[in-house]
């Protein structure tokens, strides 16, 4: 009894303290994939051999970018175990809905891997980003209007543009990550508000682009960071709420001037007024919310096909009803886990870039997070924005993890000076013995 | 193995238990994860009291002796607002902003004029290297740079006693 005890007590030399918090969240995470995958692989009639194949490939996809991957670009490990956990959520989640676009939605994970290894990269490699925003803005804008002069309309925004043999793809969430840089870059100059000007007329310019294509969710998403990121590096209070301002008459112009406006404001307050017609969507969403109870039916289970775009914008019912609300408040942690983490890259930042690209990065996510799930619990009226790492869409997923990529690489480089703060006190210590 | 709709739907059901626990498994352990990351930071930090810092402003007094050491950040703002990086009570709120840059410290103005360095007044940019004097508002700042920041130009100082041992 007494050698069992002291068994118990002596901790693995090979695995220290600090691995174990990574051990448990990535087993955690590559079990659910495998068990979801393994669940789903019974669900219809026969065994699903892709589904299998699934619960194979997926955890081995999340292994490879937690571990190895996260070891050579020096990523944060605890945001990408949690990037990791939230896109395999959504890839069994879309699974379990239809098998084609779960499978497509682990390819996007895959390729979301490749984007943010590239932004992890660029953001410590390049250090000028002068020269290199100048000239992808101009670039960013046609991108952005390519959409209204030869893109198709998707629910009722023209933001879309397809490509045969490939699908489509939506230009604003990649000129999302640019936005970003631009910002940072502009607002870190010296010149005062003079010197971010640039970065404001791109802004603006975008936001135009996003109105004219009634992509408002989008536009939303670009003002706020943009007025946020203008407030963090000015601290000019009465210019931000002059912006705050502005864009609440804006809002309200928009009211009064477009009915597709008016007609969300009626939704969220009353969807039950019209629960057949515009607000079956929230009505859908809503039930099935209700209807999974603290628990959820069941992975695989439930109608939630019956919620239009359920595998888009309304992920996040369909994850309530499978899973249960509990799961969907934990899964709300998750998110927390992600902005927190990065609202402490920016603030732990060596530059005013840094910080700046870091506190973009973080509220992009963060806000989208908020938008859509708020738009889903009926807390502020219903935009067409995805989930991050949740919901179908492959530029979706592309942007979320380069928007982490950029997190990580702020982070990599403030770990690589405390490096060389490390290796400096050193040296000195050593000089003056 | 073909297995009914039924059975499905129990399985299902009683696995979403194990996906509540699993997901609840890694919420525990990221917070508590992040939780004793902050400590270690908080602990390797304490051992770098200059970590982040390029060097020090030494506040001089009518003598020139030092009357103050001020941390200097690689990039901020000096004036006497209490939002300043560099904070010198009685300077104007907002006197400077200032980045290091690979030639030096490239400091700007707020207001044109008000700020000299090394006796010549300021309109729109100086560059600062280890030693200049930055004066504003009555006050004398020297910027003194550690030894490991090299500017363009400069060469590390040779160790005293031989090299040191990594």
């Amino acid at each position: 009894m007494a050698k069992n005890r002291n068994r118990k007590k002596r901790r693995n030399p090979a695995c220290p303290r600090r691995k174990q918090p990574l051990r448990a969240v990535l087993a955690a995470s590559l079990l659910f994939q495998a068990s979801a995958c393994l669940l789903l692989a019974f669900k219809g009639e026969g065994i699903d051999w892709t589904a299998v194949a699934l619960a194979f490939s997926l955890p081995a996809l999340s292994w490879f970018f937690a571990k190895p991957l996260c070891r050579m670009l020096r990523a944060d490990p605890l945001l990408v175990t949690v990037t990791d956990f939230l896109c395999g959520l959504g890839t069994v989640l879309l699974y379990a809905l239809s098998p084609a676009t779960g499978l497509k939605h682990a390819v996007h994970f895959a390729l979301g891997v490749a984007a943010f290894s590239l932004c992890a990269l660029a953001v410590r490699r390049i250090k000028r980003w002068g020269v290199l925003c100048a000239a992808a803005m101009p670039v960013c804008a046609a991108l952005l209007l390519l959409p209204v002069a030869i893109g198709h309309e998707i629910n009722g925004a023209k933001n879309w543009i397809g490509i045969p043999g490939f699908g489509s793809f939506q230009p604003s969430e990649l000129v999302k990550i640019m936005l970003a840089f631009a910002l940072a870059q502009y607002f870190s100059t010296l010149r005062g508000v003079k010197g971010m000007i640039p970065g404001l007329a791109f802004a603006a310019v975008c936001l135009g682009v996003l109105m004219l294509q009634k992509d408002l969710g989008t536009a939303l998403l670009y003002y706020l960071v943009t007025l946020l990121l203008f407030w963090a590096a000015s601290s000019n209070v009465p210019l931000t709420l002059a912006g705050l301002a502005g864009g609440a008459g804006a809002a309200v112009l928009g009211y009064k001037l477009f009915a597709h406006v008016r007609t969300r404001v009626a939704i969220w307050r009353n969807p039950w007024s019209d629960a057949l017609g515009k607000g079956y969507q929230i009505v859908q969403a809503l039930t099935a919310i209700a209807s999974g109870g603290l628990f959820g039916v069941g992975l695989g289970m439930g109608e939630s096909r019956v919620i239009p775009a359920y595998s888009t914008d309304f992920i996040f019912a369909v994850l309530c009803e499978q899973m249960g609300l509990v799961t969907g408040v934990l899964v709300l942690g998750l998110y927390a886990i992600v902005i927190i983490r990065g609202a402490g890259i920016s603030l732990r930042a060596r530059s005013r870039f840094a910080a700046l690209l870091a506190m973009a990065a973080t509220a992009f996510l963060g806000l989208q997070t908020f938008v859509i799930i708020g738009g889903v619990i009926k807390l502020i009226p219903l935009t067409g924005v995805t989930l991050p790492f949740l919901s179908a869409g492959g530029t979706s997923m592309i942007s979320c993890m380069g928007l982490v990529g950029i997190l990580c690489g702020v982070n990599a480089a403030t770990e690589d000076g405390h490096d060389a703060d490390e290796q400096m006190t050193a040296q000195s210590a050593e000089e003056n013995r | 193995m073909v297995m009914s709709n039924q059975f499905y739907g129990v399985i299902a059901y009683a696995m979403r238990y194990w996906f509540l626990a699993l997901t609840l498994t890694a919420l525990c352990a990221l917070v508590g994860w992040m939780r004793r990351a902050a400590v270690i930071r908080r602990r390797r930090l304490a051992g770098l009291p200059d970590a982040g810092m390029i060097g020090e402003w030494a506040l001089l007094d009518a003598s020139g002796e030092t009357a103050a050491l001020l941390p200097a950040p690689a990039d901020g703002l000096i004036g006497g607002d209490r939002h300043c990086d560099v904070r010198v009570e009685g300077m104007p709120r907002f006197a400077a902003r200032y980045a290091l840059e690979k030639d030096g410290l490239h400091l700007r103005p707020f207001a044109p004029g008000k700020i000299a360095v090394d006796g010549q007044p300021v309109q729109r940019k100086a560059v600062l290297r280890h030693g200049a004097t930055l004066s504003c508002g009555g006050y004398t700042l020297q910027l003194r740079l550690f030894a490991g920041v090299l500017l363009k130009g400069e060469t590390p100082a040779p160790a005293a006693g031989g090299e040191a041992s990594c």
